[in-house]
């Protein structure tokens, strides 16, 4: 082959006898689109998970810290509460033992019962 | 040859959410063919061209934000496909082209490579390139082909550009000794 230098310079356009599929480079864009979007979805699926495994942890670490979130009760309020609340369970008892005496000691308890029966109507 | 507002109008679009897609199209449009070529030399075959070439615009996709200029966008998608190639080589190492210095036995009348139709001297020249090893194969194509300077061609291949001048040399040289003998 006499003209190989001229091949060679001439630059020819040889591509094109490479067999590929009628249409390829037509539809290549349209193939490279679906993949994009596929890639995207994965992704956003991806971040979708993080941020609901995120979301989790925080919600049993809130639900986990109320839970075990001591009371902070001084000791001197605890000592006003219980007084009240001794004060308020006993105030008939002694509202009528600190009547004058007027009452037996021994049968306070039945009268109180009757003075609710009686008087209130509380059964 | 790329020119430059191609890639700089590539580029504009693609950094705009807007009209990232649009960017990207013209982005496969404007390597598609040269890419694929650039692929199909080296891994012959269509099916496996097209493997890596949709793996190479993915890559692309993904990493286009983050191209920070310091070649021009032509080189970098060059090096990308290069890197993907070398890449899909290694993985099949069952292929008989894994050696990078294997020269491979093709025939011009190979009907799963060429089509019958195609230009005689066209098949020829591409046969002979076919059979080069690879790395007289790249440096020939990205310079013959894509008319790349060698210090364009060391920023995808890598090696000194001396090896790089003598690896085109003795591609030329072997081509020609191919077609002498047709």
């Amino acid at each position: 082959m006499n003209n190989i230098n001229d091949i060679l310079k001439s630059k020819i356009k040889s591509e094109d006898v490479y067999s590929l599929p009628a249409d390829y480079f037509e539809r290549l864009n349209s193939q490279l689109e679906i993949q994009i979007t596929n890639q995207r979805t994965s992704l956003f699926r991806f971040l979708f998970r993080i941020a609901a495994t995120i979301l989790l942890l925080i919600g049993i670490g809130v639900i986990y810290h109320y839970q075990t979130a001591k009371l902070h009760v001084s000791y001197l309020s605890l000592i006003n509460g219980v007084d009240e609340y001794l004060l308020e369970d006993d105030e008939l008892f002694y509202t009528f033992l600190d009547d004058d005496f007027q009452y037996d000691k021994q049968y306070i308890s039945s009268i109180v019962d009757d003075y609710l029966n009686t008087e209130i109507n509380f059964q | 040859m790329i020119k430059c507002e191609i890639e700089k109008e590539i580029i504009q679009l693609f950094s705009n959410p807007k009209t990232k897609i649009q960017g990207f199209n013209l982005f496969v449009d404007t390597f598609k063919k040269i890419l694929y070529f650039q692929i199909r030399r080296i891994l012959i075959y269509h099916e496996e061209t097209n493997d890596v070439l949709q793996e190479v615009f993915v890559k692309c996709w993904k990493g286009l934000n983050s191209f920070n200029h310091q070649s021009k966008l032509s080189t970098w998608v060059y090096r990308v496909a290069y890197n993907e190639t070398i890449q899909w080589i290694r993985k099949n190492k069952k292929m008989n082209i894994v050696e990078m210095d294997t020269p491979i036995d093709i025939s011009s009348n190979d009907e799963y490579i060429f089509n019958k139709n195609g230009d005689e001297i066209s098949r020829l020249l591409e046969t002979a390139i076919l059979n080069l090893p690879h790395k007289q194969k790249i440096v020939f194509q990205l310079k013959y082909f894509q008319n790349l300077k060698y210090d364009e061609i060391q920023q995808i291949t890598g090696g000194s550009i001396g090896n790089l001048k003598a690896s085109y040399h003795h591609a030329v040289k072997k081509i020609k000794q191919f077609l002498d003998q047709q």
